[in-house]
């Protein structure tokens, strides 16, 4: 299917809630499907209001494999039950959590199944104890996710979780750095061999080559432009497909404008990592209201903390960066970017975690 | 409802009965709020009603309201609001912790006044990008004496003879140990003159501000 195809299958930006939960007849052949769900962008948004917002948590069993398998940067998680326990747990820490959908970015990936980039904002009061968060404090915070989802006759099979954990942590006013250092010590205790997942990621970012990418699709200016600068370090040259007055956001509240500021998000990081490999592991288009196009790009950074800087002094440490960009193109120019990743999960990693 | 009866209805500090997407995002007072009830209840704290003077503007997918010393504008889908920015005075939002970014706007020796390009701006007549960076260059050239300042034209719309745009505004401010931040900027250009608003409660907000490039590795 091109990335252009269905046009009836709308993206839920500038689309009330009312709109996007009514219900109706379906607009997609979805087999194997809940005919609840009208289309896979339905399925993606209705299925998360009715899990968190709803509280039927339990509709996981039936909408996750048994044997599923959740990427996060803070190790894999296996299985539907645990699914429902990790949510059961967030529940009670963040009651009144809202997991408001922007976008759902997808493509049918063939005899994989259809695969979506579900870029949500979470609001919520940190009314319980947590175990990432602490003791409740009754701060309201907000953060940003992206869930890249695989899904297969109304079962997600595998899932690639990337959350601004690190803004999370600020937004409550803990310390980020004592939660990695936290986190890390908890690591280096017990069976090392449950942290091997991170050194096979690493080893397939620097060894496996890059998904492939079909003519004409709309990926293909972000994927070379994020390759440029994170392979060649030709970051000015790289930032020519962004609008010079485009919006950025990347993780832990960077938030500016323009080509510079662009350069400035990856030079930040790139001056912490030496010896880079970076790899594009999934793209998604779609359509947006006004003929801008939406794109979703999943990719890896791995390189070697030896620099001084944003993540502090250097540790030597290997770094694994999992990270999702979502981009507006207009014109054939990148207008936003908001691309998430695990910070927190970065520094518990120098701080020792995460396995050797 | 339509989206500038929505909008009169926020900056009372009421709830619209419909109007605001509940994606919608605001930026006021030096912050930002996701969500409709966040939005609702940032306005409700700081209400400011718009007055029958209050100027509208609006083309497909746009619209902004001058008023005074205040300026709105607004993201549209339809009659739906999907983002609002609100400049003018106010008491600064508390700022939110984060990674400041060191960063050179201009990429080029050849430093710039305003960044931007026709092709962002759709509802925007082809005669009228050039009054875009007339004003942004008027922001930028006439900001305060010690402050290297660009101007990012974010939003705009309109013809030659009538129209508006939101600027992002980069100031590096001070001449010792300098302030660095966003503020946004809004204009409305006619015939015969140029108005320009600055958002001044976020401006205080950044002065506020300090650069965090790491996080504190602590003890």
């Amino acid at each position: 299917m091109a990335w252009d195809d269905l046009p009836a299958v709308r993206s839920p930006v500038g689309r009330s809630l009312d709109d996007l939960l009514e219900e109706g007849p379906q607009r997609q052949a979805l087999a194997g499907y809940d005919p609840v769900y009208r289309d896979f962008v339905d399925y993606i948004i209705r299925c998360t209001h009715r899990i968190w917002e709803q509280k039927n948590v339990g509709l996981c069993r039936s909408h996750y494999a048994p044997d599923c398998l959740i990427h996060t940067l803070a190790g894999p998680v296996t299985g539907v039950e645990a699914v429902v326990q990790n949510t059961i747990t967030t529940l009670a820490a963040t009651p009144d959590r809202l997991l408001i959908g922007e976008d759902v970015i997808w493509s049918d990936d063939g005899p994989d199944g259809l695969y979506s980039s579900h870029r949500i904002v979470s609001r919520s009061t940190h009314m319980g104890d947590d175990p990432l968060l602490g003791s409740a404090t009754m701060v309201s915070n907000g953060v940003m996710t992206i869930a890249d989802c695989l899904c297969r006759e109304n079962r997600i099979v595998e899932e690639w979780l990337v959350r601004d954990n690190l803004r999370g942590v600020l937004q409550i006013g803990r310390d980020p750095w004592a939660i990695a250092r936290m986190q890390a010590a908890a690591d280096m205790v017990g069976d090392a061999a449950r942290h091997s997942w991170r050194a096979e990621a690493i080893a397939r970012t620097r060894g496996q080559a890059d998904i492939a990418i079909p003519g004409g699709h709309p990926a293909a200016l972000p994927a070379t432009m994020l390759a440029a600068a994170f392979r060649e370090d030709t970051y000015g040259d790289a930032a020519q497909a962004m609008s010079p007055a485009a919006e950025i956001r990347w993780p832990s509240n960077r938030h500016g404008y323009g080509r510079g500021f662009w350069t400035g998000c990856l030079i930040q990081i790139r001056s912490a990592l030496h010896d880079p490999a970076w790899r594009l592991e999934h793209i998604a288009a779609r359509p947006l209201p006004g003929g801008d196009v939406a794109a979703a790009l999943r990719w890896s950074l791995t390189g070697v903390h030896l620099g001084d800087g944003i993540w502090g002094p250097a540790s030597g440490r290997d770094v694994l960066v999992m990270a999702v960009s979502h981009y507006r193109l207009r014109d054939g120019l990148i207008v936003e970017d908001t691309t998430v990743f695990d910070e927190l999960a970065v520094l518990r990693q120098i701080a020792g975690g995460l396995g050797a | 409802m339509n989206a500038a009866s929505t909008l009169r209805v926020l900056l009372a500090g009421e709830r619209p009965a419909s109007g605001l997407l509940h994606t919608a995002r605001l930026e006021a007072f030096g912050a930002e709020f996701y969500g409709e009830e966040a939005i609702v209840e940032a306005l409700r704290c700081a209400p400011q009603p718009l007055s029958d003077a209050a100027l509208f503007l609006s083309a497909p997918g746009h619209l902004a309201v001058f008023d005074g010393t205040t300026a709105l504008f607004a993201d549209l889908y339809g009659e739906l609001i999907g983002r609002i920015w609100r400049l003018g005075d106010g008491s600064p939002a508390p700022r939110e912790s984060g990674f400041s970014v060191a960063f050179d706007p201009d990429l080029t020796q050849a430093r710039g006044d305003v960044f931007a390009v026709a092709s962002d701006h759709s509802a925007l007549d082809a005669a009228a990008f050039g009054r875009v960076i007339e004003a942004g260059r008027a922001i930028a050239r006439g900001d305060c004496v010690a402050c290297r300042t660009r101007a990012f034209a974010l939003r705009a719309f309109g013809s030659e003879g009538e129209g508006a745009a939101l600027f992002v505004v980069h100031r590096l401010a001070g001449q010792a140990a300098r302030t660095a931040g966003f503020a946004m900027v809004a204009v409305r250009w006619s015939a015969e003159e140029l108005t320009i608003i600055h958002d001044r409660a976020g401006e205080a907000a950044v002065a506020a501000d300090r650069s965090t490039p790491c996080i504190d590795a602590g003890a």
